[in-house]
């Protein structure tokens, strides 16, 4: 990692020339309620106080909502199947670290027994400039982790007094600031001792604090309590909201399409979620969760155990988007703290 | 089914939209009616046959004229696919039921009321096996294409069980509860693209409800957004009250 | 900018012909199935409990387990029940007509190394005995290598019973132990009648010379094993192929996890050891 001091007033033209010379998607305001990751033309539209996105930035570009993977056709009896990979240059501008923490834990899964060229080729092509934020009432990144991140991007900009102190973490990055932005100079000791107060006021400022730990280690105990379930899923929608606006859920259904003509067809990929019922269900007919309260355990199983025993990290980042779409009034972090109320080894 | 399989496209008590829904497909129609036989469509051909693999049947059931037909139709189709909100769920039409049948023909028809041939609307499911359903009010072009495709490959559509919600989040809607609007979306069928939400409007749950919505999940959302009882039953009974959710 | 690629990605099927249509019950056809590239057919291997994921062109993938033995190299077998919409098309399909295949998935496979030198137990459910073929077939050709082998299968009546000639071919063997029962039986039906479980009080294996193999559908697991543990053969011997829904075959959909296990990449065959440190297993 080089750190790297950017000068305020170099800040707006450096932005401007990314802006012209990438394909570059930042945060833009998209109505009253939220803001969306879409492509900028102008400094102007860049509104990095965003607050909340219903969608993670990186997911809908490296892990579309629907995806075509395969395209095929049919002259007579001869059949030919072709893959669709798509991988154009992009740059992401703004992306907090619980996200960018995100796209570390999807980059693993795609990459991991199988690579999904699908996935990782759009990831090779995505240069990454995070941004630091203020927490929201629903953020509980520091109890799980992920409140700072140290790869995974290029760049990552902290607003200091009149400067901006830049971790760079890759050679790209390297390149960027070298060739974009001017005034650039080395990170000194002043620079250090007020990004390192930064992020130690950063992380004061955070309401929730469950304790995901504590989760890890009780929930075989609590596994078997159905009225406990029963209470936590009591209003779940198994709407599947939850999964989909989740940085790190990556879960997905295969389906194809057919012209009429019944020669061309494609395959395509679209999101799921295990809250749905039809998610456990197979041919015959049996459905592995059938109920909501099944479905509700098995997600925190998923994010708050299943992955630490498999590549030894949460996945869930704390960004609290489940709690803030959740119409049911359901929150991962006050049901970690349930669990850890009704048993405590 | 092999070769091309004959399809009528039949109507019932509703506005007849689905059948335009049908013939708005434009380009994809071509291909529709070169890939079969269209014997029958009241909105669009004149002559009709009896000969017929699949109907595609819109409109609820709603005078003892309407229970004959689709009884008839039902003793010849292989495969019955409901269209619309109408003969999926009995749509607006049931809304009639709620008076009664005596009430609602002296509301609507006065003196006259006994020349009326009018019985409890109902679904078409109620008087005949259907086999799929392509919901909505209007329904979408694209599933009725997508079904017919289906049937002709001889698989089954493939057709959501799941809430509008995952649509919205799958295309990025903000939810219309953030922008200050009610929606029956956690609970109602998807399939429509989220056609409502996406369009700054919360969902009626045209489509009906998936099979197993969370009505009383659904009943303190709306309390909590400060719906009356009256407001919420409203909400509930437009497309659905047929089947008695609340 | 989407390219059409000509590097094949993990979910790009190979083509693949269908050969050999055998009609086995009225639900249930084998497939002889053959790659179109020569190379592709020669370099495709599997073990016993492997499956692959099979296209067809239009309707869609599902995965089906191999049922052919490993040592087969002209072509491999799949044996279908007419149950989804890609199951239902093959059923509809001739021979000569083209499938996609991608496979042969799943690491954990019937442990047939650590089976040599023990006696083996093969405990089928309906259609449970088609992975478990490949298995059977396969430690057949190397019988020396193995002790007892007794096999126990339960299907729901007469005309469910699947593999009849191998059955036969087996009866008429005394190296190898058959018991049959179905749920239903008919008139001329004269064997055993009940579900397999009860089958399993009869087996005299010792259980510390003994490994265990079980597939069949999932509510048969938990009352297998019941039985299982009663005759006190230990966790780590007794093998079990789970069922899951997926999707992709290759690890990502994520459809058939159990616990922080994947039933495609990790399974579908896990030891009862295993299973037993999974939540919702069996």
């Amino acid at each position: 990692m080089l750190y790297k001091i950017l000068p305020r007033d170099s800040y707006q033209s450096f932005v401007e020339n990314l802006i012209r010379n990438f394909d570059f998607i930042g945060p833009k305001r998209k109505d009253k309620a939220t803001h969306e990751f879409t492509k900028i033309t102008s400094f102007g539209e860049l509104d990095l106080s965003y607050k909340k996105t219903t969608i993670p930035p990186a997911k809908q570009i490296l892990f579309p909502s629907t995806e075509e993977i395969v395209e095929y056709r049919r002259e007579d009896n001869s059949i030919e199947f072709r893959p669709v990979v798509e991988h154009s240059l992009k740059l992401l501008f703004g992306v907090h670290s619980c996200d960018i923490n995100a796209i570390n834990f999807l980059d693993k899964v795609f990459s991991t027994d199988f690579s999904d060229d699908n996935y990782l080729s759009k990831r090779r092509n995505m240069v990454i400039i995070g941004t630091d934020c203020e927490p929201r009432e629903t953020c509980f990144c520091l109890a799980m982790g992920k409140e700072y991140v140290t790869a995974g991007f290029d760049l990552f900009l902290s607003e200091l007094t009149n400067r901006y102190f830049v971790r760079v973490a890759t050679s790209q990055g390297n390149k960027l600031i070298e060739k974009y932005a001017s005034g650039i100079s080395s990170a000194g000791e002043k620079d250090f001792k007020e990004y390192n107060e930064k992020i130690g006021d950063f992380r004061k400022k955070f309401k929730l604090s469950p304790d995901a730990k504590s989760f890890y280690d009780n929930f075989d105990l609590i596994y078997n309590d159905e009225e406990f379930w029963k209470k936590v899923a009591k209003n779940c929608f198994s709407c599947g909201s939850c999964c989909l606006v989740c940085p790190t859920c990556f879960c997905f259904n295969v389906r194809d399409e057919i012209e009429l003509n019944l020669k061309e067809g494609k395959r395509i990929r679209e999101w799921d979620s295990c809250m749905i019922p039809e998610y456990g269900l197979v041919a015959g007919g049996h459905n592995f969760r059938p109920t909501k309260e099944n479905r509700l355990k098995q997600r925190y199983q998923c994010k708050l155990k299943t992955f630490v025993d498999k590549f030894n990290t949460y996945a869930c980042v704390g960004c609290g988007r489940c709690i803030e779409t959740c119409l049911a009034n359901i929150s991962i972090a006050s049901d970690i703290d349930s669990v850890r109320k009704e048993v405590t080894v | 089914m092999s070769g091309k399989p004959k399809v009528g496209i039949f109507g019932f008590t509703g506005c007849g939209g689905c059948q335009l829904e049908i013939l708005d497909a434009e380009d994809k129609l071509v291909d529709l009616a070169s890939a079969v036989d269209i014997v029958h469509f009241t909105e669009a051909i004149t002559e009709h046959s009896d000969d017929y693999e699949i109907a595609l049947v819109e409109g609820s059931i709603s005078t003892n004229h309407d229970v004959e037909r689709i009884k008839k139709i039902g003793s010849i189709a292989k495969i019955i696919v409901a269209i619309g909100a109408c003969a999926c769920t009995g749509g607006l039409n049931c809304l009639k039921n709620l008076y009664g049948v005596e009430k609602a023909k002296e509301l609507v028809y006065g003196d006259k009321k006994d020349w009326i041939d009018a019985i409890e609307t109902r679904p078409i499911d109620e008087y005949v096996k259907v086999d799929y359903y392509a919901r909505g009010c209007p329904p979408n072009r694209f599933e009725i294409l997508q079904i017919v495709k289906a049937l002709i490959l001889g698989k089954k559509p493939e057709i959501p069980n799941y809430p509008v919600c995952v649509e919205c989040k799958r295309l990025g809607n903000t939810c219309v509860y953030d922008l200050g609007m009610t929606c029956m979306g956690p609970i109602a069928r998807a399939g429509c693209e989220a056609r409502c939400p996406s369009n700054g409007s919360g969902c009626e749950a045209c489509r009906g409800v998936i099979d197993e919505p969370n009505v009383n999940a659904q009943k303190d959302l709306l309390a909590e957004r400060g719906l009356t009882v009256e407001d919420i039953m409203e909400q509930f009974n437009l497309y659905n009250a047929c089947k008695k959710l609340v | 900018m989407k390219e059409k690629e000509s590097k094949k990605t993990i979910y790009v099927p190979d083509i693949a012909k269908i050969t050999r249509i055998e009609e086995v019950t009225p639900t249930e056809k084998l497939f002889n199935i053959v790659f179109e590239e020569p190379k592709k057919q020669e370099e495709f291997s599997f073990k016993p409990g492997q499956f692959v994921e099979l296209t067809v062109f239009g309707v869609g993938e599902a995965p089906f387990s191999i049922t052919s033995n490993p040592n087969n190299k002209e072509y491999f077998q799949l044996c279908i029940r007419n149950i989804g919409n890609v199951s239902g098309a093959l059923h509809r399909m001739k021979e000569g007509s083209k499938v996609g295949i991608r496979g042969p998935f799943g690491n954990g496979y019937f442990p047939y190394e650590k089976m040599k030198n023990h006696n083996v137990l093969i405990i089928a459910g309906g259609l449970g005995l088609a992975p478990l073929m490949s298995l059977i077939r396969y430690i057949l050709d190397s019988r020396d290598d193995y002790k007892e082998i007794m096999i126990i299968y339960g299907a729901v009546n007469p005309a469910s019973i699947l593999y009849k000639e191998d059955i036969g071919e087996w009866c008429k063997r005394d190296d190898i132990r058959v018991c049959l029962t179905v749920d239903n039986p008919d008139d001329k039906w004269t064997g055993e009648i009940g579900v397999c479980t009860n089958l399993i009080p009869r087996v005299d294996f010792p259980p510390e010379d003994t490994k265990v193999v079980v597939c069949g559908p999932p509510v048969m697991y938990k009352y297998v094993v019941q039985e299982l543990e009663k005759k006190e053969f230990a966790p780590e011997d007794v093998y079990l192929s789970l069922e899951r829904r997926m999707e992709c075959g290759v690890g990502k959909c994520n459809h058939c996890h159990i616990g922080n296990k994947l039933s495609c990449v990790d399974g579908p065959v896990f030891s009862l050891w295993e299973i037993k440190n999974l939540k919702e297993a069996i």
